[in-house]
């Protein structure tokens, strides 16, 4: 192996390794539009009051009820929400926060405070 | 040196860059975690466990011998020259394990030599097998000789040590980065 492509070598597993380290898991990724439901949800539950899925999709964040419904799964793939059956009506299903979703709008709040104190 | 090319570490720099970070941060963490040391062998906490890994992963067999270097002179500063043929093995044990570590995952994940497709998973699991290894190893070592009375007396501890201290210095590199690395724009 000639000097060059040796030393190439090193730089390019720098890079790579680099790339590994950046991704690792730390916050999980929210899109805008699951970050609108969640906002949504979120000041829903904070008031005290319980959302089932019908009333999730219809909530006013402007994107169509399917949209939102995928988004429902995607944010319940991503452990920050859960589904919560009706104890008297199985047909019934509330969407509720998970440990992630507090440590989510924790993280959240702290940023706050860090740029308000910035 | 060619034009073109980033200015590349010799040999010589990758040994004294290795040698060195290893020494610095045995000491660092003798500093700080002495109370959670449990032996002059095993701490909970152990920050040169992540220079293990990174040394083997960015340098290869050069990364072996600057780890075989640092760890037979922070044997020295340990054990003095009481018993040279243990700082020697101990040294050894520490520079060889993560390779064996490293191969072995390498073989399984496919990795390919520049790292390329390294992921954040693979990463995080070759973490694992690289503390794995060298508890194992060292703790063998520890019980073949009888210096300590089982296995198990120091393994678990040398194992925990070693993932808290590569995952305390991966994360701190990570903060670091979003420190001097803007993010990367969101894909649409």
């Amino acid at each position: 192996m000639s000097e060059q492509t040796k030393y190439s070598s090193i730089y390019l597993r720098f890079l790579n390794l680099m790339q590994a380290i950046r991704e690792l898991p730390s916050f999980p990724h929210v899109d805008p539009v699951e970050e609108r439901l969640l906002n949504a949800l979120a000041s829903i539950w904070h008031g005290g009051g319980r959302v089932t899925v019908l009333e999730a999709m219809a909530l006013p964040v402007d994107v169509s009820p399917t949209t939102l419904h995928r988004r429902l799964k995607s944010l319940r793939a991503k452990d920050l929400l859960a589904l919560e059956t009706d104890a008297s009506d199985t047909r019934i299903k509330y969407v509720v926060p998970t440990e992630r979703t507090d440590d989510y709008f924790s993280a959240l709040g702290r940023c706050l405070n860090e740029a308000g104190r910035a | 040196m060619s034009s073109g090319s980033p200015a590349a570490p010799s040999v010589l720099a990758q040994l004294t860059l290795i040698v060195g970070a290893w020494v610095f941060l045995y000491i660092v963490n003798d500093w700080l975690f002495d109370d959670v040391a449990i032996s002059q062998y095993a701490s909970w906490i152990f920050l040169p466990a992540a220079l293990r890994m990174l040394a083997v992963l960015l340098c290869g067999w050069v990364g072996v011998f600057g780890l075989f270097i640092g760890s037979l002179i922070t044997g020295y500063y340990t054990h003095a020259f009481s018993d040279p043929s243990m700082v020697i093995v101990l040294a050894g044990l520490s520079a060889l394990s993560p390779m064996v570590a490293y191969l072995v995952c390498a073989r399984w994940f496919g990795l390919r030599s520049d790292l390329q497709g390294l992921s954040a998973s693979q990463l995080v699991f070759l973490s694992v097998v690289v503390a794995l290894a060298g508890s194992v190893f060292h703790n063998l070592h520890f019980t073949a000789i009888g210096a300590v009375d089982a296995f198990s007396d120091t393994f678990v501890t040398m194992f925990v040590g070693d993932l808290i201290g590569t995952f305390f210095m991966l994360y701190a590199a990570k903060l670091l980065m979003g420190f001097f690395v803007p993010p990367k724009s969101p894909a649409t």
